[in-house]
């Protein structure tokens, strides 16, 4: 479980920061640069343990990396922000299944999260 | 008027990325990525906000990844006609903040789920299984 946690909060983070990357250092639009990690994530190789849960991490943390540079100041505020946003993904694994928006739901909510506990900090 | 495209947008984004994904080589995320990719493309090319419209039609795809054996065409097409709006309202309230475009896609079929649960009609279901998606 741990291990599975892990490699969803690795996917999540590298989602994140390469879509907050590409647009905030290299003023790619935010569309192209989420879809563009999205697409890149779907090649990572998926195992029988971890099924297809590493590839929605790369995507759903690419839209989370879609926040404008002025709500993320610093890049190791990338690191809390997935580490909400994968808490979130693991604990609604079996809810909503099929639903579209679901990922960006869960970085909606990440993002709201980190900016609340920014603000609390 | 701005509605309307938008409500086409993300129309053709949700039955781009639906379509695409019941291909045996694509699964929904490689489905609504290219075709985000390819529109953004088209718009680049074609139309005078490439960055507006390209969003919209992106929050379509997200709808398009709704699995084949929850959802139909119909409450695709539905869910469509309402993110459009959604999109038009609350996203700007919530400008800058990532995962807004997929609230909007999710609010919108939670709202078909509701009205399917209390008796609307809704598309026929496909066994799942049936489709790679």
């Amino acid at each position: 479980m741990v291990k599975f946690f892990v490699v969803k909060y690795l996917a999540f983070l590298l989602g994140c920061t390469l879509c907050f990357v590409l647009h905030a250092q290299f003023a790619v639009p935010v569309v192209l640069a989420a879809s563009i990690t999205g697409l890149l994530g779907s090649f990572v190789p998926s195992t029988q343990a971890f099924g297809m849960h590493p590839r929605a991490a790369i995507y759903a943390g690419s839209f989370a990396g879609m926040c404008s540079a002025e709500l993320i100041g610093d890049y190791w505020q990338l690191t809390l922000l997935a580490l909400i946003g994968t808490s979130l993904y693991a604990l609604t694994m079996n809810l909503f299944t099929g639903f579209g928006g679901k990922l960006g739901g869960v970085a909606f909510v990440s993002v709201a999260l980190f900016m609340l506990t920014r603000g609390v900090l | 008027m701005i509605t309307l495209i938008f409500i086409i947008l993300a129309l053709l984004g949700a039955l781009s990325t639906y379509l695409l994904a019941q291909h045996k080589r694509f699964d929904a995320i490689r489905a609504s990525a290219l075709s985000a990719i390819f529109a953004y493309g088209l718009l680049w090319l074609f139309s005078d906000n490439p960055d507006l419209y390209a969003l919209v039609f992106f929050g379509g795809t997200f709808i398009g990844m709704s699995a084949p054996h929850r959802f139909g065409f119909y409450t695709l097409t539905s869910s469509a006609i309402i993110f459009a709006p959604l999109f038009q309202y609350l996203v700007p309230k919530l400008n800058g903040y990532g995962g807004a475009l997929g609230l909007s896609a999710f609010m919108a079929i939670c709202v078909c789920h509701v009205a399917i649960l209390l008796g609307a009609p809704r598309s026929i279901k496909k066994p799942p299984g049936l489709f790679g998606g």
